[in-house]
């Protein structure tokens, strides 16, 4: 490092310096972004709206907790059900 | 597509239906593309469903699909699909056919009566009338342990 400093050898003017230390970062930053979203907006599907189709596969969930039955319950009939039924 | 793949899934499928002893969630893990939940609403339900076992001591089960032409039958053959099926409580939800289908098993309609399932079903049908199906289930499982009642043993859990 002499007495005059670090410098460029060539004289680098304000728009130079910004497209650099500005326009580098951003065309990275976009680039990512590009990669990661565009997939994802391709693959995910329309949200539900009531009245619309639901071509989603069959899903059931059930929790895994221990739990046990008791003695008494009937296994066989399971009679009687109950329960509620609504429409939407 | 090599030779002979399909009947080797078909055969592995069969065998993981045998040992479960049902016919539903007998597949491995699948990516989310075909998930009617993202990640977050299973991570939310998971937990509902869990919180409301542990309390109530019941089988809190929730489906997401076609319930065929007569739901009712659908919705208690997967209920009876269930090993604890007597203490199971099913919240059956078909976008499709815009049906709630509340099935509870013999002992859990000791502790669930119809009229309490006809108040879940009223949460969920008003969740899923504005396209909220993960909030819809989630609501409905949280009434229906609400209405089933802490387990006395468990209330200072």
């Amino acid at each position: 490092m002499g007495p005059r400093g670090v410098s460029y050898r060539s004289l680098v003017n304000f728009f130079e310096a910004t497209l650099i230390f500005a326009g580098i970062p951003i065309v990275v930053i976009l680039g990512v972004a590009l990669v990661t979203v565009v997939p994802n907006r391709a693959r995910s599907r329309a949200t539900y709206t009531p009245g619309g189709n639901w071509d989603y596969s069959n899903r059931f969930y059930t929790g895994d907790t221990p739990v046990t039955v008791p003695d008494g319950a009937d296994r066989d009939s399971l009679a009687p059900l109950g329960g509620a039924r609504g429409t939407w | 597509m090599a030779h002979g793949e399909v009947a080797t899934r078909v055969k592995a499928r069969a065998s993981l239906i045998e040992r479960h002893q049902r016919t539903f969630a007998a597949s491995g893990p699948k990516g989310d593309s075909d998930s009617p939940l993202s990640r977050g609403d299973l991570e939310l339900l998971d937990d509902v469903l869990i919180e409301a076992e542990r309390v109530t001591g019941l089988r809190f089960t929730a489906f997401i699909g076609d319930l065929g032409t007569d739901t009712r039958a659908t919705a208690e053959g997967l209920l009876r699909s269930l090993d604890d099926a007597p203490i199971a409580v099913l919240v059956a939800v078909s976008p499709g056919q815009r049906v709630v289908e509340v099935v509870t098993g013999n002992a859990a309609s000791r502790r669930i009566s119809d009229r309490a399932a006809r108040l879940a079903v009223l949460a969920v049908t008003s969740a899923c009338g504005v396209g909220e199906i993960n909030n819809g289930l989630v609501n409905g499982v949280r009434i229906l342990a609400d209405q089933a009642g802490t387990l006395p043993e468990r209330s200072t859990w």
